[in-house]
Parts: C-alpha cells; structure tokens; sequence
C-alpha cells in the first residue's frame, strides 16, 4: 500500500535522473586536436573551415595539414560538422561527392576509431583531428573548443 | 443552302464580329499585361537560374576554384535568356560574353554570392546580363500568340453559338415557318409542334399560332355557312324572281330599270318596243293611256300607298290589245334612296275570255246578231230610257223544210242569210235579234206603221232572194210573217208587248198562203190590254 502511494515519486525521480543523464551526454564537448609537437597552438573557427571544407591543405605556418573524420563515431562526426558548418552529415557528403570529381581538392583522411585517431595523432605531426574534451589525452594538443 | 437574310447567319456574323470586337479592343491590354508578365517572368527566371548555380558559384568563390566558377557562369550563359554573366571575388574572376552585352548597354543583375557555410560572409559577385532581346522577342511571340488564339477562340465561339443556335433556334423555328407556309388559313392543317420546344417560347409561339388558325378556321366555316345560306337564299329568290309569270322590275325614281325579270321582257317584246334601259317614268313609254295611270300611281304614292289598276299596254298592228294588272308600290332603300317596284300581269287572256263571254252571252254565235238574251237586255234598256220602238217579231215559212230536205248545215246557211239580209236592210239605229229557232225580232225606231212598212218590206225582198243549195237548179225560197208591236203605244210591259206581237205574227203566218203579200200585221193593243190587264 505504502509502495503504491510513492509510486509517482519514484517514477518522477527516476525521470529526472535520465534526463540529467542525456544532458551530461549532449553537453560533452568536441575539441580539435593536432599532435603535440606541431607548431601551431590555435586556430580559428575560418581556419577550421578551410582546412575541413578543402580550401587550404596547409597551417597558416604553412606547414602541410592533415584533416582526419572519424569513420566508426557517427555521433562525434555529425556533432563536429554541425558545429563548425552548420550542415547536416548528408549536406557534407553531398559537398564532397560534388567535388569529387575535381580532383584538386581533397576531403578529409579517414581513421575508423577513436583508437586509431589516438595513434594517428602520435605519429603524424601533420595530423588534426577533432574529438570529445573527455577522451583528451596528454599526446593531444588542443587548438579549438566549440563552446 | 445559307440564307444571307437569314437569322441564323446574321445571328452569327453579329456574334463574330462583336467577339473581334471585343478581342480587337481587349487584344492590346492582353497583349500589354503577356508582355509584362513575360519580362516579369523572365526576371524570375534569371533568379531561379541564378539559384541553381548559386551553390556552385558559392563553393566556386570558397574554393577559389576557377573550373567550378566556369561552371557555374556557362551554366548560367547557356540558357537562352542569359546573354552573358561574369562572377568576380578577391582572387577569382570569370565571365562569359560580357563585352557583347555591355555593346548592348545591358544592364546586368548583381547577385552576391555567399560563403557556403558562413552565410554571413559574401565571398563574391555574380553580374547576370539578361538577354533582353529573347527575353522580349519571347514575350512578344507569346503575346502575339495569345491574341491570335484569341480571334481563334472568337471565331470557334462564334461557330459554336451558330450550330447552338442553329438547332436550338433558327431550325426549330424554320421548321414552323415552313409549316406555317404551306398552311391554308381555315382548313384544319395546324403546325406541328417542333420537338422538345413544347415548352419553350417557339411553342409557345407554335401553340398560339394553332390557336389563331383554329379561330380562322372556325369563322372561315361560319362565313362558308352563311355565305351558302346567302347563296341558297339568292339561288332561290333569283329562281323565284326569274321565274315568276308576273312581270317584274325595280325602277330609280328617274325611271332607270334596275331590275327585270324574263317575264318583263317577254311582256316588252309583245308590245313592240325593243328591250331599253327604260321606258318613261314609271313606264309610261309602254301604256295605251300613261296619263291616267301616271295619276293613279302618283295620288297612290302621295299617300305611300301601293296602287293598282288594269290598263292596256300599246300594241303592234298585228298582235292583239295587250291588258295588265299593274301593282306598283314605292319602296325607300335604308340609304333613303326611292324605287319602285311595279309588277304587271298580263290579264289580256282573262279579258279576252270575259269579253267572249259576255258576247256568248248576249250574241248569238251561229249569226253573229244579238241573241234573245241580249234582245231582251237592249229591250229592257230602250224601255228604262223610255224610247219609242216599234218591235217586229219574225217567223220564217218555209225554213223547215229546207233543214228537212238539205240537212242542219243548209238550215244554219239559210239561217245566217236571213240574219245578214237584217243586219244589212235595217237602218242604222235598228237592231236585229235572233229570238230563237227560226224566229227574228227587228227593234225599229219608228212610232208609226208606215215607216215600220217600209223597212221591213226592204228587209222582206232581201230575204225572199232564191237560194241553190247543192247545184241544185230548183232555187229554194223562205218568206217570212210579221207581227208588230209599238212601245209604248201597244203595251208598256215587256211580255204583253212580245206577246201581242206574236199574236200580229201568228195572224200574219195564217195569210203565207192566201195573201203571201199581207205578210206584216200590227198588233191590237187596246184587246190585249184588257184581256192581259184583267
């Protein structure tokens, strides 16, 4: 009897309990990340721009750059482009199927896991990649935080 | 076939020419609003067509990409509405038949091209030049386009509302026509009702046409009656008219004959006088005696009354005297006008049979002398008139004989001998009678015996002439005995008078052979007097 009568508190208890869940997920941040060793120490949201979108294959230093999308991680991919472009996933493979065919722009290289972008990261000095703040590690430097 | 006049022509060349009209006014501002609209379209065009390269001239200007601005440009050139277009960023410029359009003076349309994704940013600046020239010769081919289709749209209308017209109307109303045509008007032919209109107004039309042609129909049957009873009527008074034994005319009062019948004509002919228009003022042309009937007539009709009278009509020498009964009455026509009708019959027969008759009467038929009859009536008169007379009654000797050996037909010859040898001795105011049988009687105007000798001694000779009957050549001879009576001296009663006659004669008979010469005796009055008187 008693259990019953608690029964809608409960239920609002756990309710919110979930809800705070989901917001702890969609509030985790995406940095962008390059290795360690590159010169470069920040860039902005333009530059971003251009090097994801193709523009320029370089840093601003110059020195050649190496845009890396996750293949396995929809989620943080999505998440990514719609931050920095504003466009949906199918909006940006559209972009890039146009483009294809030009041969002189190039998308971005392709890691399947975050593992591997882990790895890619360590050993290509060229390499700038985007991740979640919470998988940072101390081999990543970061050059960008989306607010 | 197509009745220029006709309605349904007329109907549809109004129709035609008002929708050319009306197309012909309404064809320029339809052609003023497609030309508007087409540059406007156009316009709109160019925009969408921009906006179909627009994301490639974006990524073009991004990129910098000199094959995708080529792209986008010829993208945009290769439409027929496009004369040239130019795209020009920072670091890229490309354009397609620019300077063709600025010979042209075109203006171009500017549209910035925006950063593919910071739509904020404008990256570069697409010039479209609108080839104006299509754009305007498209509009007007349009245009031009939409008006023919316009008079097309008009005439097709205009053909339509004629076949609509044609079998709705002008047909139906034809087919009455063509039936009213070869109607009659008062036989009982009617239109037929065309189909499906019974309600429409030409049956309306049809319904009251049949109304009217029924009304003829009947007055025409009224009129046809009373024209064949008029016609029976006039059939039968002309007939009776015509017909009649009374002659018959209708006369103006100027003495026009109006109106004859054959029996008028007939009667005309027997007088003599041709057939003429008229004869005088009320006939008179054709009276023996017109005066005394004119006056009749007119004191008649002085007092509006109908006369009538017998007259005698002139004759011819050689036709007998012709008598009519004349009723002659004054008529007023409703106008006011005078006529009148005379009507003659034609009573000269009647006339003639009284007239015989009363000789019969009067005139003995086998001597042509008075008859005892008529003695007695002239006797009787004398002695009315008081006149002196002497009376000779005559008995003749021998007659019987003469009927015994030579038969009745020699006694009637002996007979009218002796009535001629009378009428022939006699004076002139004498009469001679037959009395009867063989018996005479002479009326004399004498008062004494002498002279009474005298003429019938004269008389006397005559008759005692010989007579040959036969080729006989013994003659025959009669006499005759006498007795004579005076009026008044011997009597003054008619039968005492005859009777003392009688008396002289049969004295007179007794002497036809003793004293034939003593053949005359005179009467003894005063003896008769007494024994009759008493």
């Amino acid at each position: 009897m008693n259990l019953f009568k608690r029964f809608p508190l409960i239920l609002a208890l756990a309710l919110f309990m979930h809800g705070m869940a989901s917001a702890a997920q969609a509030q985790e941040k995406i940095v962008v990340v390059t290795n360690l060793n590159n010169d470069v120490q920040v860039l902005d949201k333009k530059g971003l721009i251009d090097l994801f979108m193709g523009k320029y294959a370089a840093f601003p230093n110059g020195k050649v750059a190496t845009p890396i999308d996750i293949e396995m991680d929809a989620e943080l991919k999505s998440q990514f482009y719609k931050s920095l472009v504003g466009l949906p996933l199918a909006r940006v493979n559209a972009y890039w199927s146009r483009l294809k065919f030009s041969g002189r722009v190039k998308p971005p290289a392709v890691e399947q896991t975050l593992d591997d972008i882990k790895l890619r990261l360590e050993e290509d000095e060229s390499a700038l990649a985007y991740v979640y703040e919470s998988t940072v590690t101390d081999n990543m430097k970061v050059v960008y935080r989306f607010d | 076939m197509i009745n220029v006049q006709g309605l349904g022509f007329r109907f549809s060349l109004f129709l035609v020419v008002a929708a050319m009209l009306v197309v012909l006014t309404t064809a320029e501002f339809f052609y003023r609003a497609t030309y508007e609209n087409e540059i406007n379209e156009a316009n709109n065009d160019i925009e969408e067509l921009f906006q179909t390269v627009g994301a490639t001239a974006s990524i073009a200007a991004f990129l910098e990409d000199e094959d995708l601005a080529k792209e986008a440009i010829n993208g945009l050139v290769k439409t027929n509405k496009i004369l040239a277009a130019s795209i020009k960023s920072e670091t890229l410029y490309y354009q397609a038949n620019v300077t063709e359009a600025i010979n042209k003076n075109t203006e171009p349309r500017v549209f910035v091209v925006r950063h593919p994704f910071m739509p904020e940013e404008s990256l570069a600046e697409v010039n479209v030049y609108p080839n104006f020239e299509y754009i305007i010769s498209q509009a007007e081919k349009i245009s031009t386009d939409n008006s023919y289709s316009l008079y097309a749209e008009a005439l097709v209308v205009g053909i339509v509302a004629l076949f609509i017209t044609y079998y709705i109307i002008i047909s139906p109303m034809l087919r009455v026509g063509r039936s009213l045509h070869k109607i009659t008007p008062g036989t009982n032919e009617r239109i037929d009702m065309p189909d499906y209109h019974a309600k429409s107004e030409i049956g309306a039309l049809v319904k009251d046409t049949n109304q009217l042609l029924s009304k003829v129909e009947e007055q025409f049957t009224q009129e046809r009656q009373l024209r064949e009873e008029i016609e029976f009527l006039e059939k039968r008074f002309r007939m009776l008219f015509e017909n009649a034994k009374t002659a018959t005319v209708l006369m103006a009062e100027n003495g026009i004959i109006e109106l004859r019948n054959k029996a008028f004509n007939d009667l005309v002919e027997k007088t003599g006088l041709g057939i003429k228009q008229d004869y005088g003022e009320l006939l008179d042309e054709l009276f023996d005696t017109p005066e005394a009937m004119k006056s009749a007539l007119q004191e008649a009709f002085a007092r509006n009354e109908f006369a009538t009278g017998e007259y005698k009509l002139k004759s011819s020498a050689d036709e007998s005297a012709i008598w009519v009964q004349l009723i002659a009455s004054p008529l007023i026509t409703e106008e006011g006008e005078r006529y009148f009708q005379l009507a003659l019959n034609d009573i000269s027969s009647r006339r003639q049979e009284l007239q015989k008759l009363a000789l019969q009467a009067d005139f003995d038929a086998l001597t042509g002398i008075y008859n005892r009859n008529g003695g007695e009536k002239l006797i009787a008169k004398l002695m009315r008139k008081d006149h002196q007379f002497a009376l000779a009654l005559i008995d003749l000797n021998g007659f019987k004989a003469v009927n015994d050996i030579y038969g009745h037909d020699a006694g009637d010859e002996v007979l009218i001998f002796v009535a001629e040898q009378l009428k022939e001795k006699i004076r002139k105011n004498d009469v001679a009678i037959r009395w009867g049988g063989d018996e005479f009687m002479l009326l004399l105007q004498a008062d004494d015996e002498d002279s009474v000798q005298k003429v019938v001694d004269k008389v006397n000779s005559g008759v005692k002439q010989p007579f040959y009957f036969n080729n006989e050549t013994k003659p025959t001879v009669v006499s005759m005995s006498v007795g004579v009576a005076f009026y008044p001296e011997t009597s003054r009663n008619l039968h005492a008078l005859i009777k003392l006659a009688d008396i002289a004669m049969y004295k007179a008979k007794q002497n036809k052979v003793s004293a034939p010469d003593d053949y005359l005796i005179f009467a003894n009055q005063y003896r008769l007097d007494d024994e009759d008187m008493s």
